[in-house]
């Protein structure tokens, strides 16, 4: 990772997990990674300690941890399903289906650790090339990402939008700003 | 009728969602398990569904101690043909075919196929289109 990179990957937006007024779990998160601006508003939040707004807790980025975002999202069951995944070799879903590729997750675990992006409910899917797949639902629609090695492919169900982005810190910043907002 | 005819668009067809498809715990799967060029699903036309049930375990799951990994059915995904090809009406890119398939485990075997509808060769589903034809589906649990 170039010098460049490294300091554009240490510049955390202000980002935040809302936190249920009655317990851990977040119900609703954004937070996203800034690429020499401040990020996008309508993304980024408070990282006031915290704050209470309508019912819901502002937590600070310090709360997450430090690596390995995404198996903090996932949770227990989704890192069962992540080793079941791993469990299944080729031919799973008929010709052409394929192992879990390491790589592919790999490419998804750097994402979040480099983004910081903390959503609602991830869920951890596999798709037939043995690419790791996750999506949640922001404002009840469908946000869905592969982690395909060195692209990103993405839909939105919100706007219909589907494409891909290269895996790298140019390619996360394009999908951060036209990710929808949860 | 014969392998490679079209199914009647009035029959429905169940795709088997195994665990990297579906999340029985979130209850919410992923429209890749229909983001493929050929999508192998079932006809209850053939087979009444109560019985595909068995024969879908018969041909996919595997026990936890199996070498190449367990797989259970986490449940089913039901859908009538005329959704599934209703799903690419406003891709025109898109062609979408449900075609008889049978095979000596499971003579209700069809297949979905999504070919390129200028060149005809077989292309991979688009998201939005698959997530349409989830959308339609009806989920069975197992």
């Amino acid at each position: 990772m170039s010098k460049y990179h490294a300091q554009l990957f240490t510049r955390v937006a202000a980002s935040a997990i809302f936190m249920a007024a009655t317990g851990s779990t977040p119900v609703v998160a954004h937070a996203g990674m800034v690429n020499g601006a401040e990020g996008s508003a309508n993304r980024v939040r408070s990282a006031e300690t915290g704050k209470s707004l309508g019912g819901v807790v502002y937590a600070p980025q310090s709360a997450l941890p430090p690596s390995d975002l995404l198996s903090y999202l996932a949770g227990p069951v989704g890192l069962r399903r992540l080793e079941q995944f791993a469990s299944l070799e080729a031919g799973w879903d008929g010709p052409n289906s394929w192992p879990l590729s390491s790589r592919s997750v790999s490419s998804a675990r750097l994402f979040f650790d480099k983004t910081r992006l903390v959503v609602p409910e991830l869920g951890l899917f596999m798709s037939k090339a043995g690419n790791l797949v996750v999506n949640w639902l922001a404002a009840g629609s469908l946000v869905e990402l592969e982690f395909e090695g060195g692209m990103i492919a993405y839909y939105f169900e919100q706007t219909g939008a589907e494409g891909s982005v290269s895996s790298d810190s140019e390619g996360y910043s394009q999908l951060l700003d036209i990710l929808p907002a949860a | 009728m014969a392998s490679g005819d079209q199914i009647n668009a009035e029959e429905n067809v169940v795709r088997a969602l195994v665990p990297p498809y579906w999340d029985p715990e979130l209850g919410r799967g992923t429209p890749s398990a229909f983001a493929q060029e050929e999508v192998s699903v079932s006809r209850t036309a053939v087979t009444p569904l109560d019985n595909l049930v068995g024969v879908l375990r018969a041909n996919i799951e595997r026990p936890v101690d199996h070498p190449r990994g367990e797989l259970r059915i986490a449940g089913l995904a039901l859908v009538q043909v005329s959704a599934v090809l209703d799903a690419a009406s406003e891709n025109a890119d898109i062609a979408l075919t449900v075609i008889e398939d049978p095979e000596p485990g499971n003579p209700a075997h069809a297949l979905i196929r999504c070919t390129n509808s200028t060149t005809g060769e077989l292309r991979k589903l688009t998201r939005g289109v698959a997530k349409r034809i989830c959308d339609s589906a009806t989920h069975v649990p197992l």
